[in-house]
């Protein structure tokens, strides 16, 4: 499966990912290394530096966000009704071709 | 802490898990503690107990650290004193464990991101200077209070509107605190802690400023606003995070840019390089270990673990482990890829560790252009604090007076 990324640059790249795996860590391997800040907790859905912006139409093929993520999401004045972390995205075989964009260092 | 708190091997243990070692007081840490623990690392059994200190585990491996900092279903950070100090003062989001800690978490963040350290460093580089004008022209210095020190935490003090004036009252709560002490003691000087953020927060309410208290008393977790209690709670947290550690992060690399003059001219010729010089110092030379309680009964590579044991996972000898970092003993500035936990992982990774950076870059940055040759005295005595938060509380420096 693929994932269609827009990097802070613009840059815009097809990531290589497999069900199973993270958004964040498809999007660390693929070559979208900028998802991961200096401040990161490693992935466990503690620091909220991990921000993308879902494409709306995508949205859908989501799972649901836990509370733990809205907490996080909670306090940047960049949040979207699009915005998730990517860190608790876990990819499945239905969000083949799904278009994120990262979001700002924070 | 006192030695009378050596208890008996608790029966899961097995005898061949024991290992002693005073966590304070032992001799080989207090000589040099980063040496102490890759040396440890290579003789001790990899997950051991020692009986001292009210019995703990230590963890000293990379991946074993960064498996239990992220696994919250069976390791709290309820307790994070070795021995345990049945505290009942909690320090926000530190003593939370997830998911009631993400929103307290996220609080703070907000206030110490990196937009709010790009905007601090033309204040970092004008306190850097004020601080080397203050010793250039002797010719010597005892770094570790007069720079190593004093430039982080008046940096700290600024923001958090503390009198300059009381540097060496609050330095002076936290080296003790940090010491072998009685509990009773220790806690006493949490209460003195507390106190003081207590009057802090009481002079705000009456005339707010720009500080970060007064930004964190506006503040509010999923839209109800904190409590002075929880504002109090995110005080004592700050005073000893932002008094104590990047000081000793800095201190060290100095240590170790004193004793390597190759190192010293590379980097004034190409200051370009002194990030990597502080990432690799942070690697080599970390400052704090973390504590965990375990939560619910575990066993990890054959070690029982019991819920109510206490875990040091000593995040200083992560970076040395040549699991990660091939000859983990260099020092190089060059290396491809380096790993490290100094600012640990999961849901505590610290959060001023890009303020950390920066201070420890532009200091080095300001103080090669100015000083860009200097060594450690041949009567130079070092004098270390091992323990769960480290330090050099003594670095003699010297240079030609003047500098340049």
């Amino acid at each position: 499966m693929r994932i269609n990324v827009t990097l802070r640059s613009g840059e815009q790249k097809a990531v290589e990912a497999s069900p199973g795996q993270s958004l964040k860590a498809a999007l660390m391997a693929g070559g979208a290394g900028e998802v991961d800040a200096l401040t990161s907790c490693g992935g466990c859905c503690s620091c909220g530096t991990c921000h993308v912006y879902v494409d709306e139409s995508d949205m859908p093929r989501l799972p649901a966000m836990s509370s733990q993520e809205d907490d996080l999401l909670f306090v940047r004045d960049d949040r979207r009704a699009n915005s998730r972390l990517s860190c608790s995205v876990p990819l499945s075989e239905g969000m083949d071709g799904l278009r994120v964009t990262i979001a700002p260092e924070w | 802490m006192p030695l009378d708190t050596t208890i008996e091997r608790p029966k899961h243990v097995k005898p061949d898990q024991v290992f002693d070692l005073d966590i304070f007081l032992d001799k080989d840490l207090l000589q040099d503690p980063h040496k102490g623990y890759r040396a440890l690392q290579q003789k001790a059994p990899e997950i051991f107990y020692t009986c001292r200190n009210g019995g703990h585990w230590v963890v000293m491996r990379f991946d074993t650290i960064a498996s239990i900092l992220r696994d919250a279903e069976h390791f709290s950070s309820k307790e994070l004193t070795i021995p345990k100090s049945n505290s009942d003062n909690v320090m926000l989001p530190l003593n939370l464990d997830p998911p009631e800690h993400a929103g307290y978490r996220a609080a703070l963040m907000k206030h110490v991101n990196r937009k709010f350290v790009d905007a601090l460093e033309p204040e970092l580089r004008k306190r850097a200077n004020e601080l080397i004008d203050e010793v250039i022209a002797a010719g010597e210095c005892d770094f570790s209070e007069r720079l190593g020190a004093a430039f982080p935490v008046s940096v700290f003090m600024d923001f958090m509107a503390m009198p300059r004036e009381r540097f060496d009252e609050f330095r002076g709560i936290v080296h003790e605190y940090f010491s072998p002490i009685s509990n009773a003691r220790y806690l006493e000087l949490q209460s003195t802690i507390i106190s003081v953020i207590r009057e802090m927060i009481a002079a705000r309410r009456a005339t707010p400023g720009e500080d970060l208290l007064s930004k964190l008393m506006e503040e509010s977790v999923r839209g109800r606003p904190l409590t002075d209690a929880e504002v109090e709670s995110y005080g004592f947290l700050l005073f000893l995070g932002g008094l104590d550690t990047v000081a000793n992060a800095l201190t060290f690399s100095f240590r170790h840019l004193a004793e390597d003059a190759p190192l010293q001219a590379r980097l004034v010729a190409d200051p370009s390089r002194i990030p990597d010089f502080v990432e690799e110092s942070l690697r080599c030379f970390g400052v704090v270990h973390q504590t965990r309680i375990v939560k619910k009964d575990v066993d990890i590579d054959g070690v029982h673990m019991r819920e109510g044991d206490m875990v040091s996972c000593a995040l200083p000898a992560a970076g040395l482990d040549d699991r990660k970092n091939p000859d983990p003993e260099r020092f190089d500035i060059d290396r491809p890829r380096r790993e490290h936990l100094v600012f640990s992982t999961g849901a505590h990774t610290c959060i001023g560790n890009v303020l950390a950076r920066a201070e420890m870059k532009v200091f080095t940055e300001e103080w090669l252009k100015r000083i860009p040759s200097f060594r450690i005295p041949e009567t130079g005595r070092l004098v270390w604090r091992a323990g769960q938060v480290m330090s050099l509380q003594s670095l003699p420096l010297e240079w030609t007076r003047g500098g340049k």
